[in-house]
């Protein structure tokens, strides 16, 4: 009996780490009930181990498969609400440089509400991505994720905006001004090339690290007022 | 009918394990000989089939686990029971069968089936 046991506890081993964790107590007890049952009718043999072996092989597989798809799940989860946002910052991006342009220096005030909103927009992103585990750690992945994301779809927009529609963006006040004020380039293209390219170095990183701590941010702040909501019920 | 158009057709061993659990809370030993019994011994599901299926009814909230119960033995096991929404399921999913059922019968398909309904 003690060897079925230990040899069934090894079987069930292999079960995802969640699943042994719930059950492998209950199905230990069934197993145990049903070996001596069967011990009793004199049923043990090849035939019940490989009955058995091959049934958990068969539920561990499909357990496996279903952490798969639940994990790809909730990475898709952490995804999309990047690429919305990426895609509609791209829009917005072509928008003011090529369509609706404007050469008239960056509109202080403008810049700081778009910021703000950006960083409101990447903290729900952390929300979202952390709205089933209410875990900061979820919450700091999302807003990482969103944020690299959309930072990355701005940047390879500006990249393809600037490089198709030079002769329209190297008429922007600041682009003329800094080129005027620089020795290195001697053409606009390799100057606002090489300006994308440290921007892309460096904003990066700087988005993926700002992202997380946002989402962080977000998430506290959703769980302080769930926790708020519930006491001024009680 | 709209408690059929709900629910989704139910697997042979969620039907099954819905079935033994409509009578009583069962632990997981109890399910799979009255699973056994009501099939006619033409499903004997093993311990992975019976709390792979468990889990999954668990997560549609079709049973809920019940506290751990000392059996005559004293050893102590987890005990399962039908929710609400497992009993409506299962109720849907004999209707369905019924349904069936009498669709066979009225069309004199019993014969061309092999069947005795």
């Amino acid at each position: 009996m003690k060897q079925a046991i230990t040899l069934y506890q090894s079987i069930i081993q292999f079960y995802p780490k969640e699943f042994k964790k719930r059950f492998q107590k209950s199905m230990m007890q069934t197993f145990a009930d049903r070996y001596n049952d069967e011990k009793l009718s004199y049923t043990i043999g090849m035939i019940f181990w490989i009955k058995t072996i091959l049934d958990e092989l068969k539920n561990i597989i499909h357990e496996y498969f279903i952490l798969f798809l639940t994990r790809r799940k909730n990475t898709m989860n952490k995804f999309w609400f990047g690429i919305v946002l990426g895609v509609i910052s791209s829009i917005a991006v072509v928008f003011t440089n090529v369509i609706f342009t404007n050469n008239a220096p960056d509109n202080g005030s403008i810049i700081t509400i778009a910021y703000f909103g950006y960083f409101i927009l990447i903290a729900i992103g952390g929300i979202i991505a952390s709205r089933k585990t209410k875990s900061l750690k979820d919450a700091a992945i999302g807003g990482a994720v969103t944020s690299f994301i959309t930072a990355a779809c701005i940047l390879v927009t500006f990249i393809v905006v600037d490089n198709m529609f030079l002769n329209i963006v190297s008429q922007q006040s600041d682009k003329i001004w800094g080129f005027a004020n620089q020795h290195t380039y001697h053409t606009m293209r390799d100057f606002i090339n090489d300006d994308n390219m440290r921007s892309f170095i460096t904003v990066l990183p700087i988005a993926t690290i700002g992202g997380a701590f946002l989402g962080m941010l977000g998430r506290g702040i959703g769980n302080i007022a769930a926790i708020s909501k519930v006491q001024s019920s009680l | 009918m709209k408690i059929i158009q709900t629910y989704k057709p139910l697997t042979p061993a969620v039907f099954y394990i819905l079935l033994a659990l409509a009578r009583k809370e069962m632990h997981g030993y109890e399910i799979m000989k009255q699973v056994r019994n009501d099939s006619s011994g033409k499903i004997s599901m093993g311990n992975g089939t019976l709390y792979g299926s468990l889990k999954r009814m668990l997560e549609d909230q079709l049973i809920e686990e019940s506290e751990e119960k000392k059996g005559v033995d004293a050893v102590p096991r987890k005990y399962y029971r039908i929710t609400k929404k497992g009993s409506e399921a299962l109720g849907a999913e004999v209707q369905r069968m019924n349904d069936i059922t009498l669709l066979v019968q009225s069309s004199n398909l019993s014969n061309l089936l092999s069947i005795q309904l």
